[in-house]
């Protein structure tokens, strides 16, 4: 069981880094606005066939 | 004869092709210029999608209240330098504040503005305040274009500047989600190691091992302790120097007293740590606090209010200005269809003046030489000219703005439940702990901290600071799924108190439309014989085909009931030519070589005063009164029984006339004497103070001139329709005008704070065992660390299963 000498801080250290990117994300301002996200998800389906028609009308022309 | 199943299949009327709301004819497939624009905007960028996504998110598409307009000022160099921002990257920003924002398809299509403009980088919507920054490239495109494109989308934008303290706002805001993040992370982590040292104390853990536990913990600990925990301390502090006793004082204490504590075992090798209750404490504090300040601040700023609802420009000699550079004594002209941009004297020209935005009323008024004039009035029919009395901030509509962001900032912080409850606990904890140590001082130092702590640790104030706050987020959410959207979480607990109701009549009461309900002609006798619409248009359709041609585009919303009400017959319509205005009566044309005219006039006493009454003349003798009333809402006469059953006195408040509120109050069932006419905003806002000194009021209003009442109150329901901007100020809002939702909210606040008064109550007792066991030693910090989160658990539980706002 020695081995857990080196795996906590191991474990530790990885988990560190992902604090570490909650950190930025947070001072970068991605957590200011949190109920918009929540409706920007519900329209990704929609997204492809709408680019989709653009795209044809744009090539078409 | 007359069948009337038939004739009402014949007149039902197509759902508008963008809004679904019913199209006044068959003529068009829109119910109004506004959608019809926004439809084909969506046509000419490929973005019918929309469509497609308003389906799917569920919800309802709005009447598009917009149409085709130059927004020439942004490109005005005083407007650039006022709202432009010039980024580090070389790009320009610009933030506008929409009005029509109300659904995830809304975020949908604002976001896809880069898509359809090439000099646009990105748009962002934030829903909740329905705030749009539009980054763009100056070479490539310009505001104006940016301003325009929004409008076409279906969206009036407000250009805005952003508010003052915001920035200190948004970091202040970071930095504590930073705090949360990081407790959470090491609580998680210190509970994943203590779980191997509680089993050690129980069937032993060799010393190695144990200690490799017990200093990871430590050091995890101390971001909680270190940074975390910062703002218990500040407030601890500042309530010491303040000689006030905050409830942070005994939280603060138990962190720090048990991680030194803690920390003192750890360097002995002993294996009593309790990293994970300060741990968990710190953290379930801090997201209980997030929660209380997560109810989204209602600044309302008088500026962008004002400009949402009244133009930026004017004319003046024919060319547009910026309205702010205007002085008094200049000559401004105004034309049909368009909105007073300022305080004024009539001084040339004639026509009629919809002052709804300050009274509420929709019946237009005649204007002529002489006549005052407001800013955010709109010109229904004719032109004139105004002369120039005040501008912006100091017109009538921009001090009413004013009194609403000024009473919307300085809010008295209500006393509310969650403070009552905390005033007391922390005195009483601090003194039982203090006791506590003494008492076992007695005995042994170690013993009396460690007893002294556990109290500290085991008096959690969870409930208060987590529980509550939860409870009353859930309840918001769930509320705001049937469309009640609660702004200020405190609104949950007035509801319940009010004991006085005011309720505004047109668009709240009244669907805020007039309809025509009943038709009169001479008959042979002489007298008057009264029919029903249909009944009319099946006799008479020869006097329908000639209201209809001398209506035909005209924007007086008698005109519009008009259409709706005979919109089966758009058959053949005689040629109206020589159309003229008849002032301060209403349009006069010739038709098929007979002369026609059809206007508003005043109803004779009696029987025809509450209505609104338009003739149809056939060369100048009248041949039809048309009367209109504005239809009482379903629901309204159950809504009042019910608010009376309740024991709670309900005014009605309006700006009509006398005899019209006489008649909406008799319907629904509001005695006499708690009714008030033709109110102006500023009495409106008058009258809620004065009762609000005897009791908690509660205002419900659906417009702009309700809005300064709204702060007058305890707290204020909007209701939807009308200025939308306005109602930002408006504690509880309906997105439906639909009134059982307003006895649902009243009903779904009052089980609110039944569940959180049952939450302090378990509270309460396992407080005073808990903390009668930590005193007599019986408990110990491990024990104390161990019930915590227990009690905590049990009533977050309590708080997510409870059911309101459900059916």
């Amino acid at each position: 069981m020695n081995i857990i000498f080196v795996l906590l801080p191991a474990s530790l250290l990885l988990a560190g880094i992902a604090v570490i990117g909650y950190l930025w994300a947070s001072r970068s301002g991605q957590f200011d606005d949190l109920d918009t996200p929540a409706l920007r998800m519900l329209n990704d389906d929609v997204e492809d066939s709408s680019k989709k028609k653009r795209d044809d009308r744009s090539s078409s022309l | 004869m007359i069948v009337p199943n038939e004739i009402s299949t014949a007149s039902a009327p197509t759902p508008c092709r963008h809004c679904g709301s019913p199209t006044p004819s068959t003529a068009s497939p829109f119910c109004c210029p506004g959608c019809e624009f926004v439809h084909q905007s969506l046509r000419q960028f490929g973005l019918t999608a929309y469509y497609e996504v308003l389906k799917r998110s569920s919800s309802s598409a709005r009447r598009a209240e917009v149409q085709p307009q130059q927004f020439d000022y942004c490109e005005d160099p005083r407007f650039k330098e006022a709202f432009v921002q010039r980024l580090p990257d070389g790009g320009s920003e610009i933030l506008f504040f929409l009005d029509g924002i109300h659904c995830a398809a809304c975020v949908w299509l604002l976001e896809k503005l880069p898509e359809i403009e090439p000099g646009i980088r990105a748009a962002q919507l934030k829903f909740a305040s329905g705030e749009l920054r539009v980054r763009f490239d100056e070479t490539r495109t310009s505001p104006a274009k940016v301003a325009a494109l929004i409008n076409s989308l279906g969206y009036k934008p407000t250009a805005i500047r952003n508010r003052s303290g915001e920035s200190a706002r948004t970091s202040a805001n970071r930095l504590f989600l930073m705090r949360i993040g990081v407790a959470a992370f090491c609580a998680m982590n210190i509970m994943m190691l203590s779980i191997s040292l509680y089993q050690g104390e129980h069937s032993g853990i060799d010393s190695p091992y144990q200690n490799l536990f017990s200093w990871f913990s430590l050091a995890l600990a101390l971001p909680v302790v270190t940074f975390s925990a910062l703002p218990f301390y500040r407030t601890a502090l500042g309530g010491l120097r303040a000689g006030v006793l905050h409830i942070d004082l005994p939280i603060a204490a138990a962190i720090v007293f048990g991680f030194l504590l803690s920390a003192a075992h750890t360097a002995v090798g002993d294996s009593s740590v309790y990293y994970d209750s300060v741990a968990a404490l710190v953290f379930l504090l801090l997201v209980g606090r997030w929660l209380q300040h997560r109810t989204i601040e209602r600044a309302a700023d008088a500026h962008t209010l004002l400009y949402a609802v009244s133009p930026r420009l004017a004319r003046r000699s024919g060319r547009e200005v910026f309205v702010e550079s205007l002085q008094p004594g200049e000559i401004v002209e105004v034309r049909a269809g368009e909105t007073i941009p300022v305080d004024g004297l009539t001084r040339e020209g004639s026509g009629l003046m919809s002052s709804a935005i300050l009274t509420g009323e929709s019946r237009p008024q005649s204007i002529s030489a002489g006549t005052p004039v407001f800013a955010g009035c709109r010109l229904v029919t004719g032109a004139v000219s105004i002369e120039v009395n005040a501008v912006g901030s100091a017109t009538r509509i921009g001090k009413v703005m004013q009194s609403v962001e000024d009473a919307s900032r300085s809010r008295p912080p209500l006393v509310t439940f969650l403070d009552r409850c905390s005033r007391g606990f922390t005195a009483v904890v601090l003194i039982l702990a203090l006791f506590t140590f003494l008492f076992w001082a007695q005995v042994s130092w170690g013993l009396a901290l460690e007893n002294a702590i556990a109290l500290l640790i085991v008096t959690c104030p969870c409930v208060l600071a987590f529980a509550t706050p939860l409870t009353f987020s859930l309840s918001i959410a769930r509320a705001a799924r049937r469309g009640l959207l609660f702004r200020r979480a405190e609104a949950l607990e007035i509801l319940p108190r009010a004991r006085t109701i005011v309720l505004d009549k047109t668009g709240t009461l009244t669907k805020g439309a007039p309809q025509l309900c009943a038709v009169r002609i001479p008959a042979e006798s002489g007298q008057m014989r009264e029919l029903t619409p249909a009944v009319f248009a099946e006799h008479r359709p020869d006097l329908v085909a000639a209201a209809l041609a001398l209506e035909h585009g005209n924007e007086h919303p008698l005109a519009h009931a008009l259409r709706t009400a005979f919109s089966s017959a758009q058959a053949e319509l005689p040629n109206a030519t020589a159309v003229e205005a008849v002032p301060g009566f209403g349009v006069r044309a010739s038709l098929d070589g007979k002369l026609w005219s059809i206007g508003a006039i005043r109803g004779g006493k009696g029987l025809e005063e509450p209505y609104s009454v338009a003739e149809l003349r056939a060369n100048d003798s009248p041949c039809a009164r048309f009367l209109f009333q504005d239809e009482i809402r379903p629901g309204a006469r159950a809504l009042i029984t019910d608010f009376r059953a309740e024991g709670r006195e309900v005014y009605l408040l309006s700006g009509d006339t006398p005899a019209a509120v006489e008649a909406v109050a008799n319907q629904v069932g509001i005695p006499l004497q708690n009714c008030r006419a033709s109110a102006t905003p500023e009495e409106k806002a008058e009258f809620v103070a004065k009762l609000q000194t005897h009791a908690p009021t509660v205002m419900i209003g659906d417009g702009v001139n309700d809005a300064a009442a709204f702060c007058a109150a305890a707290t204020g329901i909007g209701f939807q329709g009308g200025a939308e901007s306005a109602l930002r100020v408006a504690d509880v809002y309906l997105a439906e005008a639909h009134l059982p939702l307003l006895s649902h909210a009243f009903r779904g606040s009052r089980r609110v704070m039944r569940i959180a008064r049952w939450n302090l109550c378990f509270s309460v007792m396992y407080n005073i065992l808990g903390g009668t066991a930590a005193m007599l030693g019986l408990l110990g910090p491990l024990g104390a660390a161990i019930l915590m989160p227990l009690s905590s658990l049990t009533v977050v539980s309590f708080a997510i299963l409870a059911k309101s706002f459900q059916e």
